[in-house]
């Protein structure tokens, strides 16, 4: 890269750095000077790496083209294991507040309600978007055949995302939120994502155009769209008007019904473009590598696409059914919602029949089975969410944990396997080892996690469906049976349950961070070493 | 236009619209000349390795 | 003849496909709650919140509490018999951003106001489990500790004005006494005049009192969230609201 660009670059880190120094200086509460600061320190550190990075002596360095950018793919997985980590850690806690409430600590940081979206971030947006980045980055290297477009771009969206979910995370605690479910971070949080997004979407963009080959495989297809639709729906739905440029506090544009559609269009498109779509990319690229098998049917793939995007967009509303919203917009989300089974089912079979064949490897590749069995989640999943946006199911279940365990059985079982399964195939290639420090603790890793998932998913059915029974429950003189304390004391059991499911994946998680720590510094588990000599 | 009509063109009219539309989209995807193309187009990711002349990056 | 073949050569097409595809949804169920009017009915009683309330209701959400509450009775006879009235779109029109809710940890909180006393909230809110001993709910004794910020609530008004609350000119000018009167319950002709029944037509007048029990000089956190709690739900007239007027058809 020239020098002229490398400067151009450090005037903008610079710039950033002096205007988040002016507007720290004139904050009016302190959670806006504090963001100010990590902004200020953020940008002057990376003038500072790039101070001692450049070769001012004018010389060319050699271009790299003829090589994949790998650094950032290998830091985006990194940071997908370190965030995982932390964010089900987030969540196990919060889950064992609901269980024994005296671990609030009465204390305003580690109460429920700033912790919550700490948890739901952390998870969605730190571990799923940082392995959507890398995987997306890695990806359209491969099936284009050419480098990263942009330079060092990548590198700034890699660094610019971990800012975001730090300055996301830091404000939940300290009380900065927008209270949009999954979209809390206050407005220069949002700005300063959809600067980093809009950079990603070149860098994407940027290497599908200079691909090498005449086609662009379906797998960037979802990828791409999980970009422009995440961008589209990130700045509908966080359209607001700040109280002082110089604060954190804003109001959002809309109000009341119509402000409740825009949230829950943006809520429920964020389930089905960046935790389905991104990953159905995942999925259309790593369980083929893993398997070493083309897709079962690639015309189903481009069916599965249209289909998919087209009707996922339709669903929101039955996030509102028997609300103030009006009738026939929730009508017609009950309706698409329903119809969505077919293309998501379609994508299932799509990857599971992807095995045909070669249903033996099964029993020996523990990374092939965390795959499959997250696209049999995705499956199980994509029935359960239609089902439950049928207005007389939904009278049941919607305020209700089965909502949770429904949430999660898609996101531990779909998103988070394929996602550790990706993961798992990477971290070899990209370490450029000759294989996993283990085999064995991927199967442990695989085991800990389904059987969390089962008690996840199964108490939350049983405490949701028991709890919206309960409320609604009249005895022979026409009067509520029980009083709202009653049904909250019943789910204690399940609650405790819930935690244990969690403990159980969290556990898994540590297991994999510790299999891809041996795996990066070349080790190979003893025992599996002579398996893997005698097998050769 | 009230919601009324809308409703009842949304109900009839448009729901054919869009069946018929969605079965030509799986007639033309299915077309049977098309095959060889798509074959080879799922291919696509199980060759990206060895390709000579381009390497895992270290940066 | 269009080929499939064009749409995977060219970036840009697939581009620009994708994104028309996924935006006809959301225009076709959100942009009509602008213009059709039955969306929100006709009611008599809403008026916007008072500064006192306002910065309670910002206490609500920089505290998460709708991650476990509700503000949204579903029209099913145990939610009425529970909660009363069923929640009408009128009734959240000031509320920016929304506090439906999406799950009941906690039971919902749509009409919570006037349902207890001053003392049972601010004990409830200090320790839960005090005074229901079953709750899964956390503390929060720091809101009794600390003062209300409330040098800036003007601008917080103008802002609102801006987005569309009738928020007037008095009403700016005279936000900050009108924060301190309710909360002391000290010379409050001029907050029930600004937002008094006598202007809006609520069911309920405004309530002034030392909230958070904490008394009338000193104004905190828990003044402005119990003042909030104590009016949700309380403005709308039902006894004027006629759910068969074919004006409130939804």
């Amino acid at each position: 890269m020239s020098l002229t660009v490398r400067l151009v670059q450090m005037g903008l880190l610079g710039a950033g750095a002096l205007l988040a120094l002016f507007m720290a200086a004139n904050a009016v509460d302190e959670v806006f000077a504090f963001h100010m600061w990590v902004f200020f320190a953020a940008a002057v550190l990376g003038l500072f790496y790039m101070a001692r990075n450049t070769d001012f002596s004018g010389a060319q360095p050699a271009p790299k083209d003829d090589e994949y950018m790998d650094g950032v793919v290998k830091a985006g997985v990194i940071a997908t294991v370190f965030w995982g980590v932390i964010g089900f850690t987030m969540g196990v806690y919060a889950a064992s507040e609901l269980a024994w409430p005296f671990l609030n600590m009465d204390y305003e940081l580690l109460n429920f309600g700033r912790l919550r979206p700490v948890h739901t971030s952390a998870v969605i947006f730190a571990f799923g978007g940082n392995a959507l980045i890398a995987t997306s980055f890695y990806v359209v290297q491969r099936t284009n055949r050419t480098r990263l477009a942009f330079g060092n771009l990548a590198w700034f969206v890699f660094w610019g995302y971990q800012l975001f979910i730090v300055l996301a995370a830091t404000g939940y605690v300290l009380g900065a939120t927008q209270s949009r479910e999954y979209a809390e971070p206050e407005w220069y949080v949002d700005l300063w994502l959809t600067i980093v997004w809009v950079a990603y979407f070149l860098v994407f963009f940027g290497t599908l155009i200079k691909r090498k080959v005449s086609h662009i495989y379906v797998a960037n297809w979802f990828y791409l769209s999980f970009i422009v639709t995440i961008a589209m729906l990130h700045i509908g739905n966080n359209l607001a008007l700040p109280v002082s440029l110089f604060g954190m506090k804003s109001y959002s544009l809309l109000s009341g019904a119509p402000d409740a559609i825009t949230q829950w269009w943006y809520g429920h498109n964020a389930v089905g473009f960046f935790l389905t779509a991104g990953f159905l990319g995942m999925m259309y690229y790593f369980i083929p590598k893993q398997a070493q098998r083309p897709v079962y049917s690639y015309r189903l793939s481009i069916i599965h696409f249209w289909a998919l995007i087209f009707i996922y967009i339709w669903a929101g509303p039955h996030h509102l059914h028997y609300t103030a919203l009006p009738d026939w917009v929730q009508t017609l989300g009950m309706v698409m919602s329903v119809i969505l089974w077919m293309p998501s089912w379609g994508g299932m079979i799509n990857g599971l029949m992807t095995l045909s064949g070669a249903w033996d490897k099964l029993r020996t590749d523990p990374i092939l089975r965390m795959m499959v069995i997250a696209v049999a989640f995705y499956g199980m999943s994509t029935f359960e969410g239609p089902m439950m946006a049928i207005k007389s199911v939904n009278a049941l279940s919607h305020y209700t944990d089965w909502t949770v365990g429904h949430v999660h059985s898609g996101a531990l079982g779909w998103v988070g396997m394929i996602t550790m399964g990706s993961m798992y195939f990477l971290m070899p290639r990209l370490w450029n080892r000759e294989r996993l420090y283990s085999h064995t603790l991927v199967s442990w890793h695989f085991w800990l996690a389904t059987l969390g998932i089962v008690l996840y998913a199964a108490s939350m059915w049983v405490s949701g469906i028991m709890q919206g029974l309960m409320w609604r429950e009249y005895d022979d003189q026409g009067f509520l049976v029980y009083s709202f304390v009653e049904t909250v004391e019943a789910m204690h059991p399940y609650y405790v349950i819930r935690a244990l499911g969690g403990m159980l994946y969290l556990t898994g998680g540590l297991i994999m961070a510790y299999n891809f720590y041996m795996t990066a510094k070349g080790r190979v588990r003893a025992s599996e070493a002579a398996l893997a000599a005698a097998k050769a | 236009m009230t919601y009324e009509t809308v409703a009842s063109w949304a109900g009839t009219f448009g729901a054919v619209l869009v069946a018929v539309f969605f079965i030509g989209v799986l007639i033309f995807i299915f077309r049977p000349g098309s095959k060889k193309t798509y074959e080879e187009l799922a291919r696509v990711p199980l060759e990206d390795d060895d390709i000579g002349e381009r390497k895992n990056g270290s940066t | 003849m269009f080929k499939h073949e064009k749409v995977e050569r060219s970036a840009t097409l697939l581009l620009v496909l994708s994104f028309i595809v996924v935006t006809i949804g959301g225009l076709v169920e959100i942009v009509p709650l602008f213009w059709l009017n039955n969306t929100i009915e006709k009611v008599k009683g809403m008026r916007p919140y008072t500064p006192l309330e306002l910065a309670g209701r910002n206490i609500y959400i920089r505290e998460g509490c709708y991650l476990c509450h509700s503000q949204m009775i579903r029209p099913f006879r145990d939610e009425v018999e529970r909660y009363g009235h069923y929640s009408l779109a009128a009734e959240s029109m000031y509320d920016h951003p929304f506090q439906w809710g999406s799950k009941r940890t906690g039971p919902d909180l749509a009409r919570v106001g006037g349902k207890y006393s001053d003392q049972w909230h601010v004990q409830h809110l200090i320790d839960p489990r005090a005074v229901v001993p079953e709750s899964v709910m956390p503390g929060y004794p720091f809101l009794a500790r600390r003062e209300l910020k409330y040098d800036d609530i003007a601008d917080h008004l103008k802002t609102l004005r801006k987005l569309g609350v009738p928020y007037d000119d008095d009403m700016i000018a005279n936000a900050k006494a009108d924060l301190v009167a309710q909360a002391s319950g000290e010379e409050t002709e001029g907050l029930i005049k600004r937002y008094g029944k006598a202007r809006w037509g609520s069911a309920t007048e405004v309530k002034a009192r030392d909230f958070g029990l904490d008394g009338p000089q000193k104004i905190t956190e828990m003044d402005a969230l119990v003042a909030y709690l104590q009016m949700l739900g309380t403005l709308v007239d039902f006894k004027t609201f006629d759910a068969t007027d074919v004006e409130n058809l939804r």
